[in-house]
């Protein structure tokens, strides 16, 4: 556990040593945020949900692309001699859920900004959030430790991880259109045991996977 | 289950070849000339107010009404076994009849509209039904001794129409047929999809490139069924729902689920290197196939859609198979995937002789 | 892959240029009971598949040639 919180904090420092990493994240969000909302002028409350979720997928695909890009060969080789795999992968997959979790909160707060703030179960909405950072970051980091080994490995993350979100995305969808009250659905505990069982299923899938892929 | 033919006789195949060659004739043939039961295609006029006499002219599908014009009944129900009956029926042609029914102008129970579901009984050819057929508005004046004019009739004294027929339901009305070419292009597909992420945990268990080959095999030819559903499927949603998209959760899923896939290839030719190729792309398949269940069993249920067979099993369930359509829809589905298997196979086969050289 | 989008795109537009001849006769393809567009599907699949297996066949002649050349 120690060696994998080092590598985490390695990895923080990387990242916070060249500035314009975080204020690049947060300036991606600003910006593609004042685009959305200039063309659609104000937003109610279900486009609200919609406009998040798209501007977090995006964002977070784009955090989390260069996981893996980072190190050179030799750090790799470095790393491969000297961690677990299943320990490297803890480690990326930590600091990219709390790269997404801040994102998540960043993106709340200019949308608060901009649009107003619709959501009416604060608690709903903020699990919603968690729950799918969690399983967008097991899903993310594997499939980039794939494209990693690919030529063009930022389209390719593109290509293989969106269809794949889109099973947590529509459940996403439902639960922040319940939690802004848009839609009367009186039972948002079943989208809850789904999403959390097919966040189980990426989470099972990619433990399992990620040594078998990251052997090279 | 890869036998290569000893001899050169074209006619030495293996056993389920043959199967499924006679399982897709049956398939062809029987889903082509079986009919279907009668219909009705339309009601004039759909809506009236209650409390006046009206008449309906109805045009029927398959339908023989001049055939023994003594027997023809016809109902109203509003729902359950609550019914009126028709005081007089009109035969004018085999496809056309007018009836007469007075609707009461109270009603057993209080709604905004009431609609009612056309029985027609015929002693030749059996029953039809259109459901939600005439819209009726309730009365201005009300007189509630016209309650008796309802009856309590569950219709069951019917004829049935003997014979091997389909059922005819009101939107699908032929295109229920398509139910044995455009459904087990699914089947199919899952089941491509399915054996080659079983080859791929074979390769993931000893990395021999035999198994790569034999999953992207199956890959490649689930694809084309995949292709050949969301094609066959998007003809008939043209012409049921107007347009080749309409955003359905089906066609939506079944569109994600080729772009995974669509994904993978894409991705297999970016790699260079034959073992690495092999085991990422085994392990996407297994990532891939394993998400592929939720998409498909799971989220459609929990959603409204327009798709036939909706609610429940997607396909299986409910109303629109009924025991004559399963004769020759489980065929179809047997006889596509043994195709499927068989297309696969060869193209394992090429692969490994373009491989070997 | 980029040759079975073109086809299945190819085979599409062959039923919308139908569509639109069929517009002058009112709906031909959703006369009786809609029969044309089981006939449609059934014919999609056949031609599907049989131009599948003809590309098959042209890749395993290909191979032969090449094994004869050897």
């Amino acid at each position: 556990m120690n060696r994998i919180l080092n590598l985490v904090a390695t990895e923080a420092r990387i990242e916070l040593r060249e500035r314009y990493a975080l204020s690049g994240i947060v300036l991606y969000v600003l910006s593609s945020s004042f685009i959305v909302f200039s063309i659609w002028k104000q937003l109610p409350p279900k486009e609200w949900g919609l406009t998040f979720w798209v501007i977090f997928l995006f964002c977070s695909l784009m955090a989390v692309l260069k996981t893996f890009g980072r190190e050179s060969e030799g750090r790799y080789f470095y790393y491969y001699t000297l961690y677990h795999p299943l320990e490297l992968f803890a480690a990326k997959v930590i600091y990219n859920f709390l790269l997404l979790v801040f994102i998540f909160l960043v993106l709340w707060f200019v949308l608060f900004v901009m649009a107003g703030n619709p959501i009416l179960r604060i608690g709903w909405f903020l699990t919603t959030g968690l729950m799918s950072c969690i399983g967008l970051s097991f899903l993310l980091t594997l499939i980039t430790s794939i494209a990693i080994k690919t030529q063009q490995n930022a389209s390719l993350t593109a290509v293989m991880a969106l269809p794949l979100m889109i099973p947590l995305l529509i459940n996403i969808l439902r639960l922040t259109a319940y939690s802004s009250g848009t839609t009367p659905d009186e039972n948002p505990w079943n989208e809850l045991m789904l999403l959390s069982s097919i966040i189980f299923l990426v989470i099972g899938l990619s433990l399992w996977l990620f040594p078998y892929l990251w052997r090279s | 289950m890869m036998q290569e033919s000893t001899t050169n006789s074209p006619f030495r195949l293996a056993a389920w070849k043959w199967a499924a060659m006679i399982i897709l004739i049956f398939v062809f043939i029987a889903g082509w000339i079986v009919p279907l039961k009668p219909g009705i295609i339309k009601v004039t006029p759909d809506r009236a107010v209650a409390g006046e006499m009206m008449v309906v002219d109805v045009i029927g599908y398959n339908s023989f009404y001049l055939t023994d014009t003594t027997k023809l009944r016809g109902w109203l129900r509003l729902s359950g076994d609550t019914v009126i009956q028709a005081h007089h029926i009109q035969a004018w042609d085999d496809r056309n009849l007018s009836a007469s029914f007075y609707i009461p102008s109270v009603f057993p129970v209080r709604q905004e509209a009431y609609p009612l579901t056309l029985v027609l009984d015929h002693g030749a050819e059996g029953t039809s039904i259109l459901p939600n057929a005439i819209f009726i508005t309730p009365a201005s004046v009300q007189d509630t001794a016209e309650m008796k004019l309802w009856f309590r009739d569950k219709i069951e004294h019917v004829h049935e129409k003997a014979g091997v027929q389909y059922p005819f339901r009101n939107i699908l009305a032929e295109t229920i047929r398509n139910t044995y070419f455009h459904v087990p292009m699914w089947f199919c597909m899952i089941i491509l999809f399915g054996v080659s992420a079983w080859y791929s945990l074979q390769y993931y268990r000893n990395a021999d490139i035999d198994f790569d080959r034999k999953s992207v095999a199956f890959i490649k030819v689930g694809l084309v069924f995949g292709l050949l559903g969301m094609v066959t499927g998007m003809l008939w949603a043209k012409n049921t729902w107007n347009a080749y998209w309409s955003w359905d959760v089906k066609q939506n899923m079944s569109a994600i689920s080729l772009l995974i896939y669509a994904a993978l290839m894409v991705m297999r030719s970016s790699v260079e290197d034959d073992m690495q190729k092999a085991r990422l792309t085994a392990g996407y398949n297994m990532f891939a196939f394993v998400l592929l269940i939720p998409l498909l069993f799971i989220i459609p249920r929990m959603t409204d859609s327009l798709h036939p067979g909706n609610g429940g099993n997607p396909a299986l369930g409910g109303e629109d198979l009924d025991n004559t359509m399963r004769m020759v829809f489980y065929p179809a589905v047997v006889g596509f995937i043994l195709l499927g298997l068989w297309i696969s196979q060869l193209v394992y086969r090429t692969d490994k002789l373009k491989g070997n050289l | 892959m980029s040759v079975k989008s073109i086809l299945a795109f190819l085979l599409l537009m062959i039923f919308q240029t139908a569509q639109a001849e069929g517009e002058s006769t009112p709906d031909f393809i959703r006369s009786i009971g809609k029969i044309y567009v089981v006939a449609g599907v059934c014919l999609i699949i056949l031609i599907t598949l049989f131009i599948y297996m003809i590309r098959l066949d042209r890749k395993i002649s290909r191979i032969e040639k090449r094994q004869k050349n050897e």
